[in-house]
Order: C-alpha cells, then sequence, then structure tokens
C-alpha cells in the first residue's frame, strides 16, 4: 500500500478551501464598487427670504425703481468682453476676492443690509451662486435678486 | 453552508443594487454650481417642487420637459394644493446664462413663492 505523499494531501486540502474564499471576496468586492456611491453628495443655498415671507424676492427693475435705501448693497454682476465684471454699489470691482473683501467691509458695519444681486443676462449661473455665497459667507441674511421680466 | 452563505449574499446584493438604482434615478445628473455655504438636504416631507435645468437650457419637471408658461401654472396648481410653504428647489448646470434661469424665479415670484432654493455642490475651498 503506498502511503498518500505528504505534497498530495496538502494541495487537494488547499483547493478545496480556496474556491468558496474567492467567492466570497468576489462577492464583497462587487458589494463594496455596488454600494459606494460615485455622486456627489449635494447641498443647498437656502434663499434667506424663506423664512420671512410676504418679503420682495425679486425687485421688478423695469417699474418705477425702488428708492435705493442708502443701506442696500447691489452687486451688479456686467457681461464684458466675454468674461464677468463685477460692480458693487456702482463701482467696479476687478476680482471676485475684492467683492467678497468689500461685502465683508459692510457686513462689519450692518449685516442686515439687503444685498441685491443684479446679474446680466449672459453670465452664467455658476458665477451668480458664486456671488451669492460670498454674501452669505459675509454674513448677510438678505439677498435678493433684481430680474426684469 | 457554502452555497447558503452564496445565495445569501446574491440576495443582499440583488436588493442593494435595485435600491440604489432606484434612488439614482430619481436625480437628472448636472454640472450644479459649487458653493461653500451651502447646508446639508434636510429629509423633509415638506411639500417641494425639484426643477431641474439642463446643460441646454431645459426646463425639466418631474421628468418631463416644460416651458415657462407651463412651468408657472404648474407651480400655480401646486400652491393651490399645497399652500404658500412649497419649496422650489432649482438644479441648474453651472454654465447655462442667468436669463435661463431668470423665468424660474420670475414664475416663483409671481405666483408667491418665496423659498426657493439652489442645489450646489460642496466646494473645496472658498471660490475665488
Amino acid at each position: 500500500m503506498r502511503r498518500p505523499s505528504v505534497f498530495h494531501r496538502d494541495q487537494g486540502g488547499l483547493e478545496i478551501k480556496m474556491t468558496p474564499m474567492i467567492d466570497v471576496v468576489f462577492l464583497l468586492l462587487v458589494f463594496f464598487v455596488w454600494t459606494a456611491s460615485f455622486h456627489a453628495v449635494e447641498y443647498l443655498l437656502p434663499s434667506s427670504l424663506s423664512q420671512q415671507l410676504g418679503n420682495a424676492a425679486v425687485i421688478d427693475s423695469q417699474a418705477p425703481p425702488p428708492e435705493v435705501e442708502f443701506e442696500d448693497v447691489i452687486v451688479r454682476i456686467l457681461w464684458q468682453d466675454d468674461h464677468v465684471v463685477w460692480q458693487v454699489n456702482g463701482q467696479d470691482v476687478l476680482s471676485l476676492d475684492e467683492v467678497k473683501q468689500r461685502l465683508q467691509l459692510v457686513a462689519g458695519i450692518k449685516t442686515d443690509a439687503p444685498v441685491i444681486l443684479h446679474p446680466d443676462e449672459e453670465v452664467a449661473v455658476g458665477d451668480v451662486i458664486d456671488v451669492y455665497d460670498i454674501s452669505r459667507i459675509a454674513g448677510f441674511d438678505k439677498i435678493q435678486f433684481a430680474i426684469a421680466p | 453552508m457554502t452555497p447558503m452563505i452564496d445565495v445569501v449574499f446574491l440576495l443582499i446584493i440583488f436588493f442593494l443594487v435595485s435600491s440604489h438604482l432606484a434612488r439614482q434615478e430619481t436625480q437628472l445628473e448636472l454640472d450644479l454650481p459649487e458653493a461653500s455655504s451651502g447646508v446639508q438636504v434636510e429629509v423633509s416631507t415638506a411639500p417641494r417642487v425639484v426643477i431641474n435645468v439642463t446643460e441646454f437650457g431645459e426646463f425639466m419637471l418631474a421628468g418631463r420637459q416644460v416651458t415657462a408658461e407651463q412651468l408657472q401654472q404648474q407651480l400655480y396648481n401646486r400652491i393651490r394644493k399645497d399652500g404658500r410653504e412649497l419649496e422650489v428647489r432649482i438644479r441648474s448646470d453651472r454654465n447655462i446664462a442667468f436669463a435661463k434661469v431668470r423665468p424660474i424665479m420670475l414664475a416663483c415670484a409671481k405666483v408667491g413663492i418665496w423659498n426657493v432654493t439652489f442645489a450646489v455642490y460642496q466646494a473645496m475651498e472658498d471660490p475665488q
């Protein structure tokens, strides 16, 4: 009678244990790949007017100009020569960084002053949201849009 | 034992994948603007209308393309049903002109909705 070799016995044992392990590892791999979300998480920019019902969010700029209060901060977002130009209270501002500095300066004095954004038609939504965002960062509570019908 | 584990695993994966896909279907993939002051979306049952604005400037409401007039009419119908607490969430591509989003805001203002929010992606740092 031949004694089974140690080598053969070991190899057989290894084969039997290997296959289910590969199965399980594969399944785990598939499981994690599928459950991993490749979608970026979405956040919301709330309109600060949501808490104050009845406060006009949209100012009709075709109508007789509303009396511009001294405290209003009007940010115009203009589209000139294929790039974006900003104006804060009528003064040209060259960079978004500078807009931020000016807004922070005003916010330091009075945060309840409304910021009125008046973007040109051609300005991309992303650029408008940038200004909206820095107004929020600066600490303003009321951010409104001026819209010509 | 092993085949049973296999089957159980497959069932788990099947249900997870199907629920995952069902959730993805509700959101149109858009290149949203970035902002760093965004707040997390709260899970709530408050009435809400999500308006998608595609990169071609089309308005998508509940999976269908609508015109600005239809949008205003539908918002008006919703407000009669749900009241003025209705939230309008604008999911807009970041590169389209503001003129495309303006009619939505105008329609909201006309029917008296003030709770308008923008969906954004969280920016890694302050916008420069």
